[in-house]
């Protein structure tokens, strides 16, 4: 199939005609224009699995992994841009730095608490895996992030990843720095009262996570507290923790 | 690779930081909920009951009219100055959005007061302010 | 849809402030007595056309920000285009009534 790739670069808008073969990726194509077409061609990648997310871009107007998005779905005219609201390095290169010290800032390392000595095994089917499952498989690719409506008006926002990844420590009952994590999320021009729910996050996610979701509990949880004020938690039991459904 | 850090600062070494509660967020839920109950009322009211002023002022004098009508003012200027305001300050922070959150305070006051004379004058025959 | 909810929600408030001018227009100089006769005016079926226009506007609005409060309760998040698609057709079929209703006043 001809297939003309359009690739929105730093210096300008260049056209790339290429015969693609069935089941090619948007990633094999960008391959094949550095090797054949123009060897100037700038694109990130790494593994070429879906499992690095370096190659984060814009296709055809939505967020997407190059390595992942089929080019038979996509048209005999492929349009590639940069992810949006980050600073381009160069051609489809863009600076991560905003999207990482945005991670940054919400501490996404697990602290553990003091009093957590044994080691705490979580089995798959029980409450507080799926507390956590829900954003453990982040690659930090940046789409979200990219595909946020808010980031137009509110640069400073932290980001539906960021969110996301705080949500999943806030929610781990072995972590101590929730007050922290809770305090950065919930600032009023950063945190998640930003957020529009417009779900644009969770409709471009490779990895099926749903930050709208993260962020929703967030709001909950800091709500709650304001409420209930804040309420010691139990140190988790072994026996508790790998019971099936406890 | 991050060649520059450009977002904010990052807030990780601030320790005075407290977790806080957007009031307004809440309350434009809770105001959005409520209209739907009031608004409702207020359409199916005015449309498919008489509207003629003899009727309107019989109905007010019926004391929960009263509170209907005033309790949907209130949260429709709520509901829709916040909303302005939520637009607003996404491009003005700072000292300017003070100032609009201000302006639009007095004007939601001067609304309430606007719309408590209109009734005001449903129920006396008279407008309560101005006089004509 | 984002778009959409601003600009709905703008277009009602400014709405709120023509009503209010309506009404203290009429009522304010000259008490209640006016008022009847401005209400035929406004049975007129041009208005009852704008009211129509009004009503779809404020179920948009209405029917979006009630999608909106239940994702903010964890509902339909993964299925945001569903949830878009039902409260939009649920906005066609209200306003479809809401013309069946007003209908005998347009077309007297
Ligand atoms: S190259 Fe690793 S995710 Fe695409």
């Amino acid at each position: 199939m001809q297939v003309t790739v359009r690739v929105e670069r730093s210096t300008g808008t260049a056209s790339y005609s290429v015969d693609t073969k069935a089941q090619q990726t948007v990633l094999d194509v960008l391959f094949y224009i550095q090797n054949e077409l123009d060897e100037t061609l700038s694109f990130r990648c790494s593994c070429r699995v879906g499992m690095c997310g370096s190659c984060g871009m814009v296709i055809n107007g939505k967020e997407g992994l190059a390595c992942r998005t089929g080019l038979d779905r996509l048209g005999p005219v492929v349009t590639l841009q940069p992810m949006r609201h980050q600073g381009r390095i160069k051609d489809l290169v863009v600076d991560m730095g905003d999207f990482f010290s945005k991670y940054e800032a919400v501490r996404p390392y697990l602290t553990p608490r003091p009093e957590v000595q044994d080691p705490i095994v979580a089995s798959p089917r029980s409450k507080l895996r799926e507390a956590i499952d829900l954003g453990l498989e982040c690659i930090s690719c940046g789409l979200c992030l990219s595909a946020c409506d808010v980031m137009t008006a509110v640069p400073e926002f932290l980001g539906p990843a960021a969110l996301n990844r705080a949500y999943n420590l806030i929610a781990d009952v072995r972590d101590d720095a929730r007050d922290r994590r809770l305090a950065v999320v919930g600032q009023a021009r950063s945190g998640v009262w930003q957020c529009h729910t417009h779900m644009s996050c969770v409709e471009v996610c490779p990895k099926n996570i749903a930050p709208t979701r993260a962020i929703a509990q967030l709001k909950q949880k800091l709500i709650v507290r304001r409420f209930m004020g804040h309420r010691e938690r139990p140190i988790p039991k072994l026996q508790y923790i790998v019971k099936e459904g406890g | 690779m991050a060649t520059e850090h450009v977002s904010t600062e990052p807030p990780v070494h601030s320790e005075p930081l407290q977790p806080a509660v957007s009031w307004a967020w809440v309350l434009q839920r809770f105001t959005a909920i409520l209209l739907v109950v009031f608004l409702g009322g207020h359409l199916w009211v005015e449309h498919f009951m008489n509207t003629s002023v003899a009727v309107v002022t019989e109905r007010l004098r019926n004391g929960i009219f009263v509170v209907l009508d005033v309790g949907l003012l209130v949260t429709v200027v709520y509901h829709g100055l916040n909303g302005l305001h939520g637009i607003l300050k996404e491009t003005w922070d700072g000292a300017r959005a003070r100032w609009v959150l201000y302006f639009l305070l007095i004007l939601g006051m001067f609304t309430v007061f606007w719309g408590m004379d209109i009734l005001w004058a449903f129920l006396y025959h008279h407008p309560f302010l101005v006089i004509g | 849809m984002f778009i959409a909810h601003r600009i709905s929600g703008l277009l009602i408030l400014g709405y709120l402030y023509l009503h209010l001018i309506l009404l203290s227009a009429v009522l304010l100089p000259h008490g209640a007595k006016h008022f009847n006769a401005v209400a035929g005016v406004v049975k007129a079926p041009l208005f009852i056309g704008a009211d129509l226009v009004l009503f779809g506007i404020v179920l948009v609005h209405g029917l979006n920000g009630i999608r909106l409060i239940v994702a903010d309760f964890g509902g339909m998040i993964r299925s945001s285009r569903l949830g878009i698609w039902l409260t939009m057709t649920t906005a066609a079929l209200l306003l479809g009534l809401g013309v069946l209703v007003l209908l005998p006043d347009i077309v007297r």
